[in-house]
């Protein structure tokens, strides 16, 4: 009977296993979230772009600009360091700039300047376009696997920081004796 | 054993102190504001500036880049200083590409470098002289305007284990 009573505990506790994994399931695909084993950087490939023609890459940033062409979408990246999961860590030190050409459509109100795009596929070539005058000649990847980034709320830098606590914080109306007629100034 | 922990406690407390970098201000002259070398620029060229702003507009251009900067007067860790009242515009003029989506418009930089040359330029149908400064160090600060020089903070924390 003791026995028994284990194993029905037991299974309880796979189930709650199970649904607290299955709360941090996400859609985030795992071939974003894994780089492949030669993973060349982006200012590895600058330079000599057709020296890495077909090589599998996984590189991410902030969207510059989407291109909706006839059958693609080309969306030109400023490549950002990614995390472990392949999410773009917002930083000022960029590796450079390529372009992301993805199979399919993608609505450029969604794809969206300054939001954050991870892809996975080959280096296809290279593109020269110009930054203001400067010829940028941007690698190309053939796209495979993406993944857009949710927008993350923007808070003001105080609240960044859980532990942030401001000694000459005041605020006149946290207690109001007055509460709920005027304050008797005018002002 | 003891004083080799609090000698650690003591890296970690320092390690999570906010850096500032170091500029080379040797034979800076810092009176020389934008304002001035416009002014009178004959007796600027060639001197070295530690100058620092908001940057205005940034300009890739195919082998050099130009940043428009309004310089304000620079902080104890050269940062500029956007409270104060600003010191005029200047130009800096930097060989090769400088990615136009880092330093954009709004961000501050300080860079250190010498005056070369003014070049003539137009605000709205004003003329204006900008001074140029060709970069020797330029330092792009991190965004967000909430900087404080030391930023160490505490927390506790629950855990539980299995």
């Amino acid at each position: 009977m003791g026995m028994r009573d284990f194993t029905h505990l037991r299974a309880i506790a796979g189930l709650l296993t199970g649904l607290l994994l299955g709360a941090c399931a996400s859609n985030i695909p795992p071939q974003i979230r894994k780089a492949p084993a030669d993973n060349p950087a982006v200012d590895e490939v600058l330079g000599d772009t057709t020296g890495y023609v077909s090589r599998r890459v996984r590189w991410g940033g902030v969207i510059l600009e989407t291109d909706n062409r006839a059958n693609t979408t080309w969306v030109t990246l400023l490549a950002l360091p990614l995390s472990t999961s392949g999410k773009p860590n917002i930083s000022d030190d960029s590796p450079g700039r390529f372009i992301a050409e993805v199979p399919v459509f993608l609505d450029p109100k969604v794809y969206s300047k300054d939001r954050r795009l991870t892809v996975t596929g080959t280096v296809s070539g290279s593109e020269t376009r110009k930054v203001g005058e400067f010829p940028y000649s941007y690698p190309v990847v053939n796209v495979e696997y993406y993944y857009l980034w949710p927008v993350e709320p923007q808070l003001p830098p105080r609240y960044r920081d859980a532990w942030w606590y401001d000694p000459w914080w005041y605020d006149p109306w946290w207690y109001d004796p007055w509460y709920p007629y005027r304050y008797p100034y005018r002002y | 054993m003891w004083r080799i922990h609090w000698f650690l406690v003591a890296l970690a407390l320092l390690a999570a102190c906010a850096a500032a970098p170091t500029f080379d201000s040797s034979g800076v002259d810092s009176a020389l504001t934008p304002q001035r070398v416009a002014a009178q620029l004959q007796d600027a060229r060639g001197k070295r500036v530690l100058w620092g702003g908001v940057i205005l507009a940034i300009t890739n251009l195919s082998e050099r880049t130009d940043v428009e900067v309004l310089a304000y007067p620079l902080d104890a860790d050269n940062r500029p200083r956007r409270d104060d009242d600003p010191l005029g515009r200047f130009i800096i003029e930097l060989a090769g590409y400088l990615e136009p989506a880092s330093y954009s418009e709004g961000r501050l930089v300080t860079v250190a470098g010498t005056v070369s040359r003014a070049v003539p330029g137009k605000i709205g149908a004003s003329d204006y002289a900008y001074p140029v400064v060709a970069a020797q160090q330029l330092y792009l600060w991190p965004r967000d305007s909430g900087y404080d020089g030391t930023s160490v903070h505490f927390g506790i924390g629950v855990g539980i284990g299995f």
